[in-house]
């Protein structure tokens, strides 16, 4: 683990400290033999320090007893605290920073004032990257293009394309700036695939069920694994972002994405509640019909559609009641 | 210059002006003869206490004996613990009526004023030749009593029942009132109107028959009202819809379709096209019905049964853009409008189905409950025939107030009826 110390007015780095784990336990604090020395009226002779927890062997700052005590970034006080790669602390008024000794650091300025030198292996990913959002984009538009009639329909596809990579534009350019905040790394290209791949995977997820509703209808369990997969994607996607906008560790990335998805679902579960209360004298019912010969077509006859409306009746019954 | 003026107003003016003047008389004199045999009758809203609607009707016997219109006071009935059933006297008075009778197919009702009324009017049979000069009497818009004149014009060719076409502005508020001869013959009683002087009467004998039933020897109101009206309604729709797309009837071409039109002589249908150099696609359209609605309480009425079929043919989209187009047309509502109160929302089944006829159709019932009339529902039974990647036909049968049985049969014979040319 690498330790920052952190200067209290720039934000700069002043001093940087490895810490292997032969060297564990270490110590901070303002006395000499300290491991970490601060010179900072605020701290404590040995203020905390560092040592390896026995059964997972995670890294973890101890407040040795401290007048000040050992501060998180949510300024409260904490006795013990496991450390995460990118994670701070505050010792008096020092502010401390760690770093997994492989975290990625950006690229690095150029001396003529250009752009960053790329990561290694960055073309690659951007074409493949790039390769995602143009079928994402493209694929948004020919399902747009489908639902017109009209001979300007190209127009139609071509406008909802574009207004979509406009929306996913924005959308990956908030990440980057969080990112360019937090792990001084936009990574903009990044999380425009991760937007549009998740997009196409709900896409995928949409045409998918609209075949099954077409062709086993009235398609209700698919229906429920289809809001299952799309808070799957919601999730990873969430999670995918985090990975690559923040330094939270993994367990935490998938807890917030699941966060996510579950307040999705709540307002979901609102909606839903609110639409039943409302009183509706329009329909629904599934609607979809796609271009397949009736011959492969699963069909009920006379009788078989006399059964399924006479069940029908038996519900519209008991909603009556 | 001016005597020629004259002469020519003595030629051509003066007849016309003394006709005018005679026909402001006998309206004149009608009116002042008859008003006293008519009050508003008036829906009070029993929370607010104040009128919710208002209506007329008119006395058809010395006991205080009123007829108005079924749809004036349904709301009385449908919700007594929120609506009571009002007349206003000659002198300004309300006093509370009891409902005693009921025809809810002819839109009539007879009210128990418990006012003695040595001047009515009688429902004995009339005859008048068509352009008859009439008389419709009522209350439109609570304005105060209002007289119209207007001219018989027989009966409407397509309702089950017979209504008569009186050509005279009958406005709201109007509704219940009896439109006379200058001799104050009741020819019918004012029931709807489709505006621009296009107004309907519901037939004195109908008025008579429910008046004939009510004052027989040992008759006593329902005790259950509504009970009674869906007796009305079951008798009603069972003629209706008896033999309905059974033996034949009419059969057109629609698009590449063969489809049943006209399902009996009472049905009217009209058809229309949308083409357009702009469109990849051509779309033909059939409707048929009736001109009959049957008023049931609050928004809520029945139009029986109604028919449509779209046909839509592909100019240049593909498959897929096709079935999208499809799609959209089949899921397109055309379901008739429900109030909350009187009926429960739709729910729906799909299913495809492969009718014995062979043809392969996506198949959608949506059925509601008349809330408060047992054993009626509203029905929409649509289908999309499938089969060719750029033609295909959407088509609706619409039942409103049916029983079960019926709708099971007529979707039955209804899937049967469609195939390919």
């Amino acid at each position: 683990m690498i330790v920052e110390v952190i200067h209290p007015r720039t934000g700069a780095v002043v001093e940087r400290a490895r810490v292997d784990e032969s060297a564990l336990p270490f110590t901070i604090g303002r006395a000499r033999a300290n491991g970490l020395v601060l010179d900072d009226p605020y701290v404590d002779g040995v203020h905390a320090r560092l040592v390896a927890e026995p059964e997972t062997g995670a890294l973890i700052v101890e407040d040795m007893g401290s007048v000040n005590g050992v501060v998180l970034a949510t300024g409260d006080r904490a006795a013990r605290i496991r450390m995460h790669s990118g994670a701070e602390l505050r010792l008096g008024r020092t502010t401390l920073r760690f770093w997994d000794p492989d975290a990625p650091v950006p690229p690095a300025l150029r001396l003529d004032g250009g752009a960053p030198t790329r990561e290694s292996g960055a073309p690659r990913r951007t074409a493949v990257s790039l390769l995602i959002c143009a079928l994402a984009f493209g694929s948004l538009g020919a399902l747009s293009w489908l639902g017109t009639t009209a001979r300007s329909g190209t127009n139609t596809a071509l406008a909802a394309g574009l207004g979509f990579a406009a929306v996913a534009a924005a959308w990956a350019g908030i990440w980057a700036i969080v990112a360019r905040v937090v792990i001084h790394r936009s990574r903009f290209v990044t999380h425009l695939t991760i937007a549009t791949a998740t997009l196409l995977a709900v896409m995928l997820i949409g045409t998918l069920g609209e075949w099954i509703e077409f062709i086993w209808p009235p398609g209700n369990t698919w229906a429920v694994i289809e809001g299952a997969a799309t808070l799957g994607l919601l999730t990873t996607s969430v999670a995918l972002h985090l990975a690559n906008a923040t330094t939270l560790s993994s367990a935490r990335r998938w807890r917030a994405g699941a966060v996510a998805s579950a307040v999705v679902l709540m307002l979901a579960g609102l909606f839903a509640l609110a639409d039943d209360d409302a009183f509706t004298d329009v329909p629904a019912f599934s609607e979809s019909i796609r271009p397949l010969k009736p011959s492969l077509l699963p069909t009920v006859d006379a009788e078989g559609l006399r059964e399924v409306h006479r069940e029908l009746r038996e519900e519209v019954d008991e909603m009556a009641k | 210059m001016r005597a020629l003026l004259l002469a020519a107003w003595l030629v051509l003016g003066a007849p016309v002006a003394l006709r005018a003047q005679e026909a402001i008389t006998a309206t004149s004199s009608v009116f002042s003869r008859y008003a006293d045999r008519i009050l508003k009758v008036q829906l009070m809203e029993v929370g607010s206490s104040a009128k919710a609607s208002i209506g007329t009707g008119f006395f058809v016997s010395g006991d205080g004996l009123m007829i108005t219109n079924y749809h004036v006071i349904a709301d009385g009935i449908h919700e007594p613990e929120n609506y009571r059933v009002e007349v206003i006297g000659n002198d300004g008075v309300a006093t509370v009526v009891e409902v005693i009778g009921v025809d809810v197919v002819h839109d009539l009702a007879v009210l128990r004023t418990g006012m003695v009324t040595p001047r009515h009017f009688t429902l004995e049979p009339v005859t008048v030749p068509q352009g008859t000069r009439l008389y419709s009497l009522g209350h439109p818009s609570d304005l105060g009593l209002s007289i119209v004149e207007g001219t018989y014009n027989g009966n409407l060719q397509h309702t089950l029942h017979p209504k008569i076409h009186f050509t005279g502005s009958i406005n709201p508020g109007m509704s219940g009132g009896p439109t006379i001869t200058d001799a104050g013959r009741v020819v019918g009683v004012n029931v709807s109107t489709m505006g621009e002087q296009r107004g309907f009467l519901v037939p004195r004998a109908d008025a008579a028959a429910l008046l004939g039933r009510v004052q027989a020897a040992g008759y006593a109101p329902p005790a259950d009202m509504l009970a009674e009206i869906t007796r009305q309604l079951t008798v009603y729709q069972d003629a209706y819809l008896d033999g309905l797309f059974e033996n034949g009837g009419k059969m057109v071409d629609v698009g590449h379709f063969r489809v049943v039109s006209e399902p009996s002589p009472i049905f009217r249908c009209w058809g229309d096209a949308e083409r357009g150099s702009e469109l990849l696609f051509e779309r033909l359209w059939h409707g048929c019905s009736t001109d009959d609605e049957v008023y049931i309480a609050g928004d809520q009425s029945s139009r029986v049964v109604e028919i449509e079929h779209e046909a839509i043919i592909s100019k240049g989209l593909n498959a897929a853009r096709f079935a999208s187009f499809h799609s959209q047309r089949f899921g397109s509502d055309n379901t008739p409008e429900g109030d909350e109160k009187h009926v429960t929302e739709w729910k729906c089944a799909t299913r495809n189905l492969k009718a014995n006829t062979g043809t392969t159709m996506r198949s959608v019932l949506c059925l509601r409950r008349l809330r408060k009339l047992d054993g009626l529902y509203d029905a929409v039974f649509k289908v999309a025939v499938l089969g060719a990647r750029d033609a295909g036909l959407i088509s609706t049968l619409a039942l409103s107030a049916a029983t079960y049985p019926n709708i099971e049969r007529l979707v039955g014979l209804y899937a049967e009826r469609l195939t390919w040319r």
